[in-house]
């Protein structure tokens, strides 16, 4: 057996605005939770599943990783320290804010609703991580495929601008690269692709930013089975 | 063939006290560790109860993080039973191994108010991690964010990691302190929390009749999780063994489960078929059971889905209806007491449970905590984001 990369994706490519791409592609059930910091993994997620639809979404597993750790929404006033004080801002949380804002400061958004909007209910997890990261969600993803536990995975790394790492959702706009791993029957054994995707990222890993530079150089290294490159 | 994963250490820091035997005596004997909240104001409209650990209830919330300090001391008491110790200066410099490959640490980091000078932010998500990661002298961390699952995703990550050969040993868990003002309400503003007028200790009631919402709480826990080959070189005791991990997308909402229970069914599935089990083996359920009126309806229905006849042959436990939610910690927490079963023999009641709902019409371990021959326990966590994981553990 061995493990075939069958598509790519990469936000950097795609010269279209990428609220505007999201925005065309998906509905507004779903789209309502999305915004600066989740367009892009959203985006990543989906067009690389669609440039290569091997298997059915229900078996598809779909990993995350990212440096973006983002803060509260912003409130419309400041804590002076009082009970008083924190008082306004808690029933401003409670009663006038709208709970949607804070949804989309949810680390694992983008996976949830690309799920809902694709169907995908395989294996999932978000990373909050770095650069080594990469390596990990690889090395379970391919333990899903090899276990059964699901037939196709995506892999989609995102990150923002390091100024940005911390910052409310809206306002932290990020870039994101996917690539999409099956497992060959054996039949048309080649080369595994995971062994030179970790060979990469584990060389990678030490001297990069994020999790994002670790599979762009992933996707720089290995060769894409379908041609699917979007 | 991958090489099996046992449990070598356990740590906790809950509702119930600062250690797993504290923690095990609350669950145990159906004491609550839910308390009125006294850090902040609370509102006719929100909730106004929480689980807190013991000598942090009082008083305003500290400016250091409670989620590190939690984390830390779990961590710590999981390290010393399995007699891992961080390097020396002198063993760091001579480049000796690290005790730990990688500590996998859940957590949705540390918020206050606002003030004109911060932005309210404690401490974020990949910090925490590698607190944890530096106590433990771990290479490397990671951190799952997968709200109420995010600790048993940690747990099953490690799983994997391990029997993919990428690491030997692996500190796994979740910690979390989010009893603050910007979290509690805005779980509030969901309507996901416990509003019901009654005592403190009655409102986290999973599985009953009455319940109306899941009652926060704060917490820690970890595994030591290492390779059956690597504990037994050097000479460490299993405390039980990680049989079994499932793991699935609901992909139906984003905080509500689905009606179906499709995806905590295929997660239980998985988990029996990656522990090459079947459902007779299951002696008992360690449900997520959070007292919500959505969850322990189709957390049951998805139960009777994949266990079938024998559903009815399980005792199922909450242990939230004693400890309360406690979030990215709560599947550590959970797979912490899943093992002290299975050593000890005891599965602990679920506390509350007067008037059953017939939505909810399993075993439930009402009133006293129940013995029994314990081979296999599993141990179910679901999280916003449709996230529905499942471990199964078994006797060392």
């Amino acid at each position: 057996m061995s493990y075939r990369v069958n598509a790519v994706f990469d936000t950097a490519t795609d010269p279209a605005p990428i609220r505007d791409r999201v925005r065309g592609l998906t509905s507004r059930k779903i789209s309502r939770f999305l915004d600066a910091a989740s367009f892009a993994p959203f985006l990543a997620a989906m067009s690389c599943y669609r440039a290569d639809p091997a298997q059915p979404p229900e078996h598809v597993a779909l990993y995350t990783v990212g440096g973006w750790d983002g803060n509260m929404p912003d409130q419309p006033s400041q804590s002076d320290g009082s009970p008083d004080s924190d008082a306004l801002i808690s029933r401003h949380i409670l009663e006038e804010a709208n709970p949607v804002d804070w949804l989309r400061m949810l680390s694992n958004n983008p996976l949830c609703q690309v799920s809902i909007a694709e169907g995908f209910r395989g294996p999932n997890a978000h990373l909050v991580g770095g650069p080594d990261a990469l390596a990990q969600v690889l090395a379970v993803a391919a333990t899903d495929l090899r276990r059964g536990a699901a037939r196709q995975a995506i892999i989609v790394a995102y990150d923002t601008d390091r100024a940005d790492r911390g910052n409310p959702s809206g306002r932290a706009p990020t870039s994101a690269a996917a690539l999409s791993l099956v497992l060959d029957d054996g039949e048309n054994d080649g080369e595994d692709m995971v062994s030179r995707l970790f060979d990469v990222a584990e060389e990678m890993a030490p001297g990069a930013d994020s999790a994002l530079d670790v599979l762009r150089a992933c996707l720089a290294a290995v060769p894409v089975a379908s041609g699917a490159t979007t | 063939m991958a090489d099996r994963v046992v449990v070598t250490g356990i740590g906790a820091v809950t509702p119930g006290g600062w250690s797993v035997a504290d923690t095990w005596d609350t669950v145990v004997a159906g004491r609550s560790g839910v308390r009125p909240v006294e850090r902040f104001t609370t509102f006719a409209s929100s909730s106004r109860v929480a689980g807190m650990v013991p000598g942090r209830e009082t008083g305003p919330l500290p400016a250091h993080s409670l989620s590190v300090e939690y984390g830390e001391h779990a961590a710590r008491e999981a390290l010393a039973m399995a007699g891992l110790t961080a390097r020396s200066d002198v063993e760091r410099a001579e480049n000796l191994p690290a005790p730990v490959d990688l500590a996998i640490v859940a957590n949705h980091g540390e918020r206050r108010l606002p003030t004109a000078t911060s932005d309210g932010r404690v401490i974020g998500v990949r910090q925490i991690a590698a607190r944890i990661a530096e106590l433990a002298d771990a290479r490397t961390s990671s951190a799952p964010y997968g709200a109420c699952a995010g600790s048993a995703q940690a747990i099953g990550m490690a799983k994997r990691l391990i029997e993919a050969g990428r690491a030997d040993v692996v500190l796994a868990g979740g910690c979390d302190a989010l009893v603050t003002p910007f979290d509690f309400f805005s779980f509030s503003s969901l309507y996901v929390m416990s509003t019901r007028d009654c005592p403190p200790e009655q409102a986290s009631c999973p599985f009953d009749a009455r319940r109306d919402g899941f009652v926060l709480a704060e917490g820690a826990a970890f595994l030591v999780l290492e390779s059956w080959t690597h504990a037994v070189a050097r000479g460490a005791r299993a405390l039980a063994r990680l049989a079994g991990f499932g793991l699935r997308q609901n992909a139906y909402h984003m905080f509500a489960p689905p009606p179906d229970g499709l995806g905590p069914a295929n997660a239980m599935r998985d988990a029996l078929r990656d522990a090459e089990l079947t459902v007779t083996d299951v002696d008992h359920i360690n449900a997520h059971g959070t007292s919500t009126k959505d969850n322990d309806s189709s957390e049951t229905l998805a139960i009777r889905e994949v266990f079938g006849g024998h559903a009815d042959a399980v005792p199922v436990t909450s242990n939230k209806s004693q400890l309360g939610h406690t979030m990215g910690a709560c599947g550590a927490i959970e797979a912490v007491l899943s093992i002290q079963s299975l050593r000890t023999g005891l599965m602990p009641p679920t506390s509350n449970l007067d008037q059953p709902d017939p939505l909810c019409d399993l075993d439930c371990i009402p009133g006293q905590a129940r013995e029994g021959e314990l081979r296999y326990v599993l141990s179910n966590s679901f999280g916003f984001g449709g996230h529905s994981a499942s471990l199964v553990l078994g006797a060392a």
